[in-house]
């Protein structure tokens, strides 16, 4: 990975939840996703743990950045609960 | 007219990433030299909470022709999927995505794929049993209810939607 940061290169990140609230965040092309979880569970009053994040389906990890995901300006993303296995009554 | 197809689609697939409903995905097929097939696109529907779907993450295939958007979209679950309107191959039979109005079909050259999808995850569990694709699924769906859920239960416990991320 290229550790030349693209200067000032900035985008729009909405993410939603399963009720379609929106949050959205202005950030860096190179910020890793972990920033913005951790903001998204403070704004929501979540448990950072308690939250999985979606794009296009795939689980975003802590470590990704938005250029590594490809995303453009005012792409959403997916927050949802993380579900517990449980078995039927 | 190839042109107005791909323009439309990649117009679908750019709102798309802007704003979609929860829980749903539908992006255009990556190709296996990484380029992108707007013509095809793998989508993911939710079941519908509430509904004996819950917990489900359907696959859904559709498959555009060069006639979209005068010609509606073929839509597939898999192979042998478990419902009333789903044909053998997996083809979903509803009036939404039908251009033919002799035979009941409802398509216009503007419904999006996102209400397309959003169909698809009403007709679940509002199986339009009138008009049967399979039998065994209408069958069930008259005659024994606790069956039915039963093989509706195993369709959710195929394509749970907590695996998703994991692949």
């Amino acid at each position: 990975m290229a550790d030349v940061e693209p200067k000032g290169e900035t985008l729009n990140i909405v993410i939603k939840d399963s009720t379609a609230a929106e949050v959205q965040f202005r950030v860096k092309a190179t910020t890793k996703m972990e920033k913005i979880f951790k903001a998204y569970a403070e704004k929501k009053a979540l448990n950072a743990g308690a939250v999985k994040f979606l794009f296009d389906g795939q689980r975003v990890q802590g470590h990704q950045t938005p250029a590594d995901l490809g995303m453009e300006d005012g792409d959403s993303m997916d927050a949802m609960l993380e579900q517990l296995g449980g078995s039927l009554p | 007219m190839a042109g107005l197809a791909r323009g439309r689609l990649a117009e679908e697939r750019k709102q798309w990433r802007k704003d979609h409903p929860p829980g749903f995905v539908a992006k255009p097929r990556t190709k296996a030299d990484g380029s992108t097939d707007l013509m095809i696109w793998d989508c993911k529907v939710p079941g519908r909470e509430g509904t004996d779907w819950e917990g489900g993450l359907f696959p859904v295939t559709i498959v555009f022709s060069e006639g979209y958007p005068n010609q509606a979209p073929a839509c597939y679950l898999p192979q042998g999927f478990f419902h009333p309107n789903v044909f053998e191959n997996g083809q979903i039979c509803l009036s939404l995505i039908n251009d033919d109005p002799d035979l009941g079909g409802a398509w216009r050259p503007a419904v999006t794929n996102k209400q397309i999808l959003q169909g698809i995850q009403e007709l679940l569990d509002d199986p339009y049993t009138r008009s049967p694709a399979q039998r065994l699924a209408t069958e069930l769906h008259a005659a024994d209810p606790e069956a039915y859920r039963r093989h509706v239960r195993a369709m959710v416990a195929r394509y749970p939607a907590d695996r998703e991320g994991a692949a």
